[in-house]
């Protein structure tokens, strides 16, 4: 996939598979769109979104879409459980919450990565500047101030 | 009494500084006894400067001297002690002598003295009434101990030939035998009228007399003398040394022996400086340095010459002195009046001393001038004039090639050329040198220790040592003073040391030598340890330390300094101070530690980089924390899902 691209690089076989889903099995096909949507709407905002990033977010989206997808497996894709299933509004909000439940993860982790690593560095400093004055004390070293 | 006023010489002689005695020979004398045998009173002589030759008179022993029994060193001055003198000196009086009483006590053992101080190539001059001391009950003399001050200093100017009486007495130098021979004379007709010749005239009126008539005349007028005495006395009072009889005659003296007194040429018609009528070459010569003016311009209209030609057919002197003016031959700065009179007069009398300006000396004395002249003060014309002629004597060496001057005048100046040779300084230094090196027992001229008379290099380090122990701060803030570092180093090269310190430096540098050439007085020497010396050095050794840069190890150098300094090895603290392979480690060292900080200081410039690295760190470390979370979210919800009811 080309990065910034706002839609996916679809093929004319991409299209084939998408009518035959819809052919043969409509509820399903409707409950991966509507569960998948905030994948596509991240996509299309989030210009820097690498596949490495979007694979991440599947694993949340994909967890809730584990509870769905099965009740589907279990109606054997029957339309009406389908629409039912997509207008249960509790998992549209998972859905949802999901990605930005991802995004705080993301973002957590890194300012508290950020802070550790700043933190090591000050430290380590402190103990250099230390050990300079040490040794400019000990060896009369005209200091550079 | 108190310890101070006694003092313990070669562990053996008390000397009770206390009790002083009168001068004997013009040394300090005190009251002394052996402290093994405690009855015998003992006589400390304290001499101020004893003669070069020193050596050769503590050895000499005669009959007629009074002998002395030990020389020790104490505090690095010298103590003569010798047996109590055996009765007055004749200076406090006596009675006058009949010929052969004359003849048996005094002439031929003084005269018999004299051959034997000749034939070992040594002269007595100090033959003086308060140098011959007469013995109690009898009529025998003894003169006091030989050597123990510079020759003929104390004579009065009576009991001196004309040749040495002209100078100063510091310049008079050794003389001949000659002249002990005169004095001798002087002694005997003291002796035989009952009262010194010329007595209350001033040095000036005695010396214009005697040139004008000769000093045998003189001193013989109206006095009433033996008539056996008479030529014998007029010989040896002669005016003209080559006419005194020798002591070898003398020795064999008998009652009314006759000795031919040849007279002085005299001139018919005398030459006129002044209104002084001038009848002998040596009395112009006297008068020429006197009313150098006038005889100038005489020498210069040639009267000068005519009446030497005419009056005393001395030809050849006179052609002499006619080139002195018509070729002149000033060499380096010498002012042509100066040049001329010297060489005129050496023409003039032979036997005179060297005339220089208005100044007469023997070159033999030179050392001992320059001696005298160091103790004046820095402006003193005494001190100008000895050493602007010594500057020049060594500056110009040509000046001795070029002067007509006698031999017995030229060859001691090449002797003293060669003296001044042995040291490679110049200048001040080198003249203060040739002092110690024409006489080793010439005490350390610094005007702080003249008094002690130190005349060993341990005995400075010694009195250093006490010095430094007052708390008052050590004159021109250095540990010796020039006259000091010269004694020292002139000391340090007679005892085959190489020589210490050759160029000194300013400010610290100037402790650090003074205190090299003590500390090898100590080594060489047993001084024994000096703490003092040390404690006063200890803040510019504390400087030297300042060479090394590591602040610990100084700290840890100043307390060894300090523990070292209350030992007292100047030696070892020098040693510990100037320490190359130490203080090469410490440099070592300290390049180390500047390339560590340079280093440090690098990489903590590169902080800003490093810190953008970190984040990137943190935003990968975020995701990958990010996708592990996502991974177990969707594993428990699967689990959850599949068996979680």
């Amino acid at each position: 996939m080309k990065r910034g691209a706002v839609l996916p690089d679809l093929r004319w076989w991409h299209g084939l598979f998408l009518g035959a889903g819809l052919m043969y099995c409509p509820g399903v096909v409707l409950v991966l769109c509507v569960l998948l949507l905030p994948v596509a709407v991240l996509m299309m905002i989030d210009t820097r979104a690498d596949r490495q990033r979007l694979v991440i977010i599947l694993f949340y989206i994909g967890a809730v879409m584990v509870g769905p997808l099965h009740h589907v497996w279990v109606e054997r894709g029957a339309w009406f459980a389908c629409v039912r299933t997509i207008e249960d509004e509790t998992l549209l909000i998972l859905d949802w919450c999901a990605l930005a439940f991802a995004w705080l993860v993301s973002e957590i982790s890194t300012v508290v990565a950020r802070f550790i690593g700043g933190q090591r560095i000050r430290a380590e400093r402190i103990r250099l500047e230390k050990r300079v004055t040490a040794l400019e004390e000990e060896w009369g070293l005209n200091s550079h101030a | 009494m108190t310890a101070a006023d006694e003092i313990l010489i070669g562990g053996r002689y008390n000397v009770r500084l206390d009790r002083p005695k009168p001068p004997v020979g013009g040394c300090d004398a005190y009251a002394a006894h052996d402290v093994s045998v405690p009855g015998a009173p003992l006589l400390a002589l304290a001499p101020q400067t004893l003669r070069a030759r020193w050596p050769e008179y503590a050895l000499y022993r005669h009959g007629s001297v009074i002998p002395f029994q030990a020389q020790e060193h104490h505090d690095g001055a010298i103590w003569v002690i010798c047996s109590p003198l055996p009765g007055p000196a004749l200076s406090a009086g006596f009675t006058p002598w009949p010929e052969s009483q004359l003849i048996e006590s005094v002439i031929r053992p003084i005269a018999e003295l004299l051959m034997h101080l000749d034939s070992l190539g040594m002269t007595c001059r100090a033959l003086r009434p308060d140098n011959v001391f007469q013995e109690q009950g009898s009529r025998r003399l003894f003169l006091g101990p030989l050597g123990l001050t510079p020759p003929a200093v104390h004579q009065p100017i009576v009991f001196e030939p004309l040749s040495s009486a002209v100078c100063a007495p510091h310049q008079r130098g050794d003389g001949t035998i000659a002249c002990d021979v005169f004095a001798l004379g002087v002694m005997i007709l003291m002796l035989c009228t009952g009262k010194v010749p010329l007595e209350g005239l001033s040095d000036e009126e005695i010396l214009q007399r005697r040139f004008e008539r000769g000093s045998a005349a003189v001193y013989m007028a109206g006095a009433n003398i033996p008539v056996g005495l008479v030529s014998l006395l007029q010989a040896m009072l002669s005016d003209t040394p080559e006419y005194r009889p020798a002591p070898k005659d003398l020795v064999t003296i008998a009652p009314s022996k006759m000795f031919s007194s040849r007279g002085r040429t005299l001139a018919r018609v005398p030459l006129v400086i002044e209104g002084h009528q001038l009848r002998t070459p040596q009395a112009v010569a006297w008068f020429a340095a006197r009313y150098s003016d006038t005889f100038l311009s005489l020498l210069k209209r040639r009267v000068i010459g005519k009446w030497l030609h005419h009056e005393l057919d001395l030809v050849d002197v006179a052609r002499h002195i006619e080139r002195l003016v018509v070729v002149g031959g000033v060499v380096g700065a010498v002012s042509s009046k100066t040049w001329i009179l010297m060489q005129a007069v050496s023409l003039l009398d032979p036997t005179a001393p060297l005339c220089w300006g208005e100044r007469w000396f023997w070159p033999q004395a030179l050392p001992q001038m320059m001696a005298n002249a160091l103790l004046q003060e820095e402006d003193s014309s005494v001190r100008q004039d000895v050493f602007g002629f010594v500057g020049l004597l060594i500056g110009t060496p040509d000046l001795l090639n070029k002067a007509q001057l006698s031999p017995s005048l030229k060859q001691p100046l090449q002797h003293f050329l060669r003296l001044a040779r042995q040291s490679s300084m110049k200048g001040q230094e080198q003249g203060r040198r040739i002092v110690y090196h024409a006489n080793h027992y010439q005490p350390c001229l610094s005007e702080q220790c003249w008094d002690q008379r130190i005349i060993q290099s341990a005995g400075l380090a010694r009195w250093l040592e006490k010095r430094c122990a007052q708390q008052d701060a050590l004159p021109g803030d250095s540990l010796l003073d020039k006259h000091m570092r010269s004694f020292l180093n002139v000391h340090a090269t007679l005892g085959l040391m190489r020589s210490i310190v050759e160029a000194p430096v300013m400010g610290r540098a100037i402790w650090m030598s003074d205190l090299q050439m003590v500390a090898r007085v100590q080594q060489k020497e047993d001084t024994g340890s000096l703490p003092n010396i040390a404690r006063k050095a200890l803040p510019h050794l504390k400087e030297e330390l300042r060479a090394w840069r590591s602040k610990t190890l100084r700290e840890q150098k100043y307390a060894q300094l300090e523990q070292l300094a209350e030992r007292g090895d100047l030696w070892a603290l020098l040693c510990f101070v100037q320490d190359p392979g130490d203080l090469g480690r410490d440099k070592a060292q300290a390049q180390d530690a500047e390339r560590e900080v340079e280093a440090i200081r690098d990489y903590i410039s590169q902080e800003a980089e490093r810190l953008n690295v970190t984040q990137q760190h943190a935003r990968n470390l975020g995701e990958f924390c990010c996708l592990l979370v996502g991974i177990v979210v969707a594993m428990s919800s699967i689990w959850y899902e599949f068996c979680g009811h």
